[in-house]
């Protein structure tokens, strides 16, 4: 559990970096002249955290063909979340193509930043793990 | 050495209390053998049954109902469950790796990551098994991480 949690917290904490420097670069490509108030980083917050909730939505032993799918639905339900919470809180209208698909984009650039994040997380702790496997039978070898 | 053998009480299980200044040699291989050595596993291959040292197991597999064990080149199948297995060889080198797989660890090779939280384990025979999350604490406990 307190695995989970701290897994849950590194991702929740990529989510939000990546989310606060796009977020940064859209604000100042799409709303220059906006004077935006303190609920955009609440906004912020609780987005970062859903779409860091969703990254975890996985039964825990798949095969990787359902791994990969649902990995994909993970990709859908981050663009539903982020689209979702976009329209509700004024962030772009769906009228406005080039808003829309610099929506899009950050999300799909976020999504594989926080994947490749992840994935060297777990190849760090597999080195880790590594070598801890050759001291353990090293020492097994030296009892045999 | 002095062996003392004390007969428990009513309702205790049997138990093999080691008392010494330090683990050596002999007596991990002492203890290797009671823990293994006498849990050799009746198994079946191309109609013949064989007794196989846990030593030469790579894992086991449940696979349909059948628990299968597989060696370096060949595959045989034994009568027992994955959870008798698992409580059999408790202690020992081998570690529950999913809820169908028994892996041995002096059998792996290495690791590698698989995504979100599962680990693949390359087994000295080239064969790949994998560790599901939820038994990845086990096999870092049984590590020592």
């Amino acid at each position: 559990m307190l695995k989970k949690l701290r897994d849950m917290l590194f991702v929740y904490m990529c989510v939000t970096t990546c989310v606060l420097f796009v977020t940064a670069l859209y604000i100042t490509i799409f709303w220059p002249d906006v004077v935006l108030g303190v609920e955009i980083l609440w906004q912020i917050l609780s987005v970062s955290f859903l779409c860091s909730v969703a990254n975890f939505i996985c039964p825990q032993e798949v095969s990787g063909k359902i791994m990969l799918i649902l990995y994909i639905l993970r990709y859908v339900i981050t663009n539903g979340i982020v689209l979702g919470c976009g329209i509700w809180f004024g962030w772009f209208y769906m009228n406005d193509l080039p808003m829309v698909l610099a929506m899009l984009f950050s999300i799909a650039v976020i999504f594989v930043l926080v994947s490749v994040a992840v994935w060297r997380r777990e190849k760090q702790q597999a080195a880790r793990m590594n070598e801890r496997l050759q001291v353990y039978q090293q020492r097994k070898e030296r009892i045999e | 050495m002095k062996i003392t053998i004390v007969e428990p009480k009513d309702g205790e299980e049997d138990e093999i209390i080691i008392r010494c200044r330090h683990l050596d040699k002999r007596l991990m291989k002492l203890i290797y053998s009671i823990k293994a050595g006498e849990d050799k596993i009746t198994a079946l291959h191309n109609g013949n049954y064989f007794q196989v040292a846990p030593e030469e197991i790579y894992y086991f597999e449940a696979v349909d109902n059948k628990v299968f064990l597989y060696l370096e080149k060949e595959v045989y199948e034994t009568r027992r469950k994955l959870y008798e297995l698992e409580e059999l060889f408790q202690g020992t080198d081998f570690f529950r790796a999913s809820k169908s797989c028994i892996v041995n660890l002096a059998k792996v090779k290495s690791l590698s990551p698989a995504f979100h939280g599962r680990f693949e384990a390359l087994m000295k025979n080239g064969e790949r098994v994998m560790i599901s999350r939820q038994y990845v604490p086990v096999l870092k406990e049984k590590i020592g991480l």
